[in-house]
């Protein structure tokens, strides 16, 4: 990880050094994305014991042939990082946050099974470091 | 090849088999058009970030 690069691209811009996450919905429609996610998650945790919430980072574009000579686009999220969602009571309503998930980071098994059964290619790996972590930037 | 390595391959087999590749699941297909007047999204967008300090944070400090 070239953390040089990192600390000058955070000293310049200090809202990569916050706790802020930007997305680009506005409200009402925000809060209720967010608590549709958040509910969404939590019975799916209480009810099977799974967690489905994930950062995807990157987007596969890619092209499927259909019978008639034209072809049906995709997108597919490539690196899926698992993370739960809290909801906290705040002086302007609910505040949500994202917090790490026990489970690993991988690549999505779904593209990647497909990529191979249905197409003969192999994605590259996702590299970890000393501590387990997935070196996002070099699968880029 | 031990017992333990050829149970593993084995649930990796049958883990594989049940994988959904059509255009069905989200993680082949994700779809980011939403209807118009739509209330709510099935997910968010984020922008303006750097991922890699996004889950150096996230690992780091475990909330976001």
């Amino acid at each position: 990880m070239d953390l040089k690069l990192k600390s000058q691209i955070s000293e310049k811009l200090p809202q990569y050094k916050d706790f802020d996450i930007q997305t680009n919905e506005r409200e009402p429609i925000f809060s209720r994305t967010c608590d549709k996610l958040f509910k969404k998650n939590k019975l799916e945790l209480d009810e099977r014991g799974l967690n489905s919430l994930c950062i995807s980072v990157g987007f596969l574009r890619w092209f499927e042939e259909e019978k008639s000579n034209s072809y049906r686009e995709y997108y597919s999220p490539l690196i899926l990082y698992p993370v739960q969602m809290i909801k906290e009571r705040s002086l302007n309503g609910f505040q949500f946050s994202l917090e790490a998930s026990e489970q690993d980071t991988n690549l999505n098994v779904c593209l990647v099974q497909k990529m191979f059964i249905e197409y003969g290619l192999k994605l590259p790996e996702l590299e970890l470091d000393e501590e387990g972590q997935p070196l996002v930037e070099i699968f880029f | 090849m031990s017992l333990t390595k050829e149970l593993e391959e084995q649930l990796k087999a049958q883990r594989d088999k049940l994988l959904v590749l059509s255009g069905t699941n989200r993680l082949i297909d994700f779809k980011f058009k939403i209807k118009e007047n739509a209330r709510s999204q099935n997910y968010l967008r984020i922008v303006d970030e750097i991922p890699e300090l996004i889950i150096d944070k996230l690992n780091v400090d475990k909330r976001f």
